[in-house]
């Protein structure tokens, strides 16, 4: 055994027997709690890999009885990284059940907010939480596998990522006037209009955080060379790609239908009505996790949702569109499917795909800003409650998030049911550890830099357990290996 | 977007009662319009405050207490940082960014504030609503420079 322990960590081994799992307990740098478990056959090789969420959140029960006004502010609540995405999603349910069409001027500020959170979020995954790996290497010392090591041997890139991430939050803040869980956003539109002047404080931004998400773009296309053996194994495998798309095949995030493609470029669905989710897509419930698994219900088996298993996220965005339709980003996109052959199925470039969406969301910033609308007053269409059912849905940094609501005549909730961005990757997820377990775990004396590797793989999706399960703080990492008749043969745990 | 020479730096949850007491005493400062004093109130210190620290020339954050019974005003230092820096770091963790991507602040303090009540909800308790006065007297005289730590 090999002493893989980070600063903190506890770990526990018992003797091999002849059916072995390995758990990987907490699983680090990623929001919330969750842990891995690998089962090893008679032989010692990887037979099957789990990823488990052990927290809970409960937001689908504790919001019946609330008012559907409130909750978008509720559901905001979800999580620090990407309450906007909440905002937009429950608002939209919330405009769908006063049945109105929202002012001009809303939908711009709902657009420009839900830009800066993609870019935000998107540098908090890449410069915070993957960078170090990809930069120090899977294999580097734990202790300076972070930020602060990043910030000793690529300083620059550490500064860009710190000062591309507040660009993205100022740009919240400028629209709802908080960094985080801004109330701005209602049913009917936005609470407020928006100053010139605060629109030409965003613009002043916007030369620099271009000119570091294209410089970060250029440096990762170097960088990935060093990583084939990764791109072949973290997740590389065929899928549905699943999100939203403009009818004229432009990349999304808050407007047009749902669009799915398979692996070959397929279209499988266009144009669909996202509140028609639930005709497409199934929840499968785990018993040893909390973490749903949404499926593509035409292919799933009654027994098995993996056949149906579909990714959603900066990498299905990017398969499934046509362009970005600003020319930064369209320069990468077609350098990014130069490199990838076409559809990408490689996970590891999740990260790719996000360099190229923050270049993207600064760009469509700009245009937003430019947009007269944006300052217009009349910002919020009032109405009663009109329907009594309604769905939501817009992008995450994450993927396509819903909020499905139904109400009573009072517009009181009476059942929620959200299906989170993290729980549709969860297959792809599980598949992943499967994979790169059985590339770099060999028998129970898993190594640091496998140990590593597995994490890295979850990472690349920069899962949100804190939205997905309705949890709590950082993800800390439990890794279990256990023999094939389920004893526990080795333990990592890192809190 | 500040641009100050003192940048005051409130957190802590608005929802968990004596929490909100350093947000509570930094937009107190904020509406004395105190000029070259910039004020963040944010639920949580995240690494990109790091870039608003920059250039500064005095760093105040200002956080409730369990453990003071009175107001305190401590000097703070550059720290090694918390490996796990997600999306919550320490002040002396913050320092460190902010020297590592421009220029730490030439003093920082934190002013903390006694707590006791962090149940559900905004209401401040009232030995903390009385400390929150105290402390915004405290910080108004480290803005003016009056303060052992500059």
């Amino acid at each position: 055994m090999h002493d893989f322990a980070e600063p903190g960590s506890t770990k526990h081994a018992q003797e091999p027997s002849a059916h072995e799992h390995v758990v990987i307990d907490p699983v680090t740098r990623i929001e919330g709690h969750a842990k891995i478990t690998l089962r090893l056959d008679d032989a010692g090789v990887v037979d099957d890999a789990r990823f488990h969420v052990t927290e809970f959140r409960g937001f689908e029960d504790f919001c019946r009885g609330r008012p559907v006004f409130e909750m978008p502010s509720l559901t905001s609540r979800t999580c620090g990284i990407c309450p906007v995405s909440h905002l937009l999603a429950s608002a939209k349910a919330g405009d769908a059940i006063l049945a109105v069409a929202i002012p001009p001027a809303a939908v711009a500020q709902r657009r420009l907010a839900n830009l800066g959170q993609i870019i935000q979020s998107h540098s908090l995954s890449y410069f915070h939480l993957s960078a170090p790996d990809l930069l120090l290497g899977m294999d580097a010392d734990p202790a300076v596998r972070n930020l602060f090591g990043l910030l000793a041997h690529a300083p620059e890139l550490a500064r860009r990522g710190i000062r591309l991430r507040k660009f993205g939050q100022e740009v919240i803040a400028a629209v709802t006037g908080e960094r985080i869980h801004g109330s701005w956003i209602v049913p009917g539109g936005v609470a407020k209009s928006l100053s010139s002047d605060v629109c030409a404080a965003i613009a002043a931004l916007v030369p620099e955080a271009k000119q570091a998400a294209a410089d970060t773009i250029a440096e990762f296309t170097e960088l990935i060379s060093g990583f084939p053996r990764e791109v072949e194994t973290f997740g590389t495998f065929d899928s549905l790609f699943l999100g939203h798309c403009a009818a004229d095949g432009r990349w999304e995030h808050y407007g047009g239908g749902l669009r799915v493609i398979d692996t070959s470029g397929n279209v499988v669905v266009d144009a669909l009505d996202p509140a028609r989710y639930r005709e497409v897509i199934g929840e499968w419930g785990n018993a040893d996790s909390y973490l749903k698994s949404p499926y593509w219900k035409s292919l799933a088996t009654q027994d098995d949702p993996m056949p149906g298993m579909y990714r959603v996220g900066p990498l299905a965005r990017l398969n499934l569109c046509e362009r970005f339709g600003v020319p930064l980003a369209d320069e990468a996109l077609a350098g990014f499917r130069e490199r990838a052959g076409g559809i990408a199925r490689s996970s590891f470039y999740y990260h790719y795909a996000r360099l190229i969406e923050v270049l993207a969301c600064v760009e469509l910033i700009e245009r937003v800003l430019d947009d007269p609308v944006l300052v217009d007053t009349h910002v919020r269409a009032s109405a009663g409650i009109n329907a009594r059912h309604a769905v939501g849905a817009s992008e995450a940094p994450r993927g396509t998030l819903f909020h499905d609501y139904t109400v009573d005549d009072d517009g009181l909730i009476t059942a929620v049911n959200m299906v989170i961005a993290t729980g549709q990757n969860n297959l792809a997820m599980n598949r992943t550890v499967l994979q790169i377990a059985r590339e770099f775990v060999h028998g129970a004396d898993i190594t640091e830099g496998a140990l590593n590797r597995v994490e890295a793989g979850i990472r690349a999706f920069d899962p949100c357990l804190s939205c997905s399960t309705h949890a709590f703080g950082e993800m800390p990492m439990f890794v279990q290996i256990t023999d094939s008749a389920g004893t526990v043969i080795c333990e990592a745990r890192r809190d | 977007m500040h641009g100050g020479d003192v940048l005051v730096i409130g957190y802590g949850s608005e929802l968990r009662g004596d929490d909100a007491a350093g947000r509570r005493a930094a937009e107190a400062v904020a509406a004395r319009e105190l000029p070259g004093v910039s004020v963040l109130s944010v639920p949580q210190l995240m690494p990109e405050i790091a870039a608003d620290l920059a250039g500064c020339r005095l760093a105040i954050f200002v956080d409730a207490s369990v453990v003071d019974e009175a107001v305190e005003v401590r000097p703070l230092a550059p720290a090694s940082p918390d490996w796990r820096l997600t999306h919550h770091v320490a002040p002396s963790s913050l320092l460190a960014l902010a020297a590592a991507v421009a220029s730490a602040p030439a003093n920082a303090v934190v002013v903390t504030i006694p707590a006791s009540n962090f149940q559900l909800g905004t209401a401040l308790s009232a030995t903390t609503t009385v400390a929150v006065s105290e402390a915004v007297d405290r910080i108004v005289d480290l803005c003016h420079g009056r303060t052992p730590a500059s």
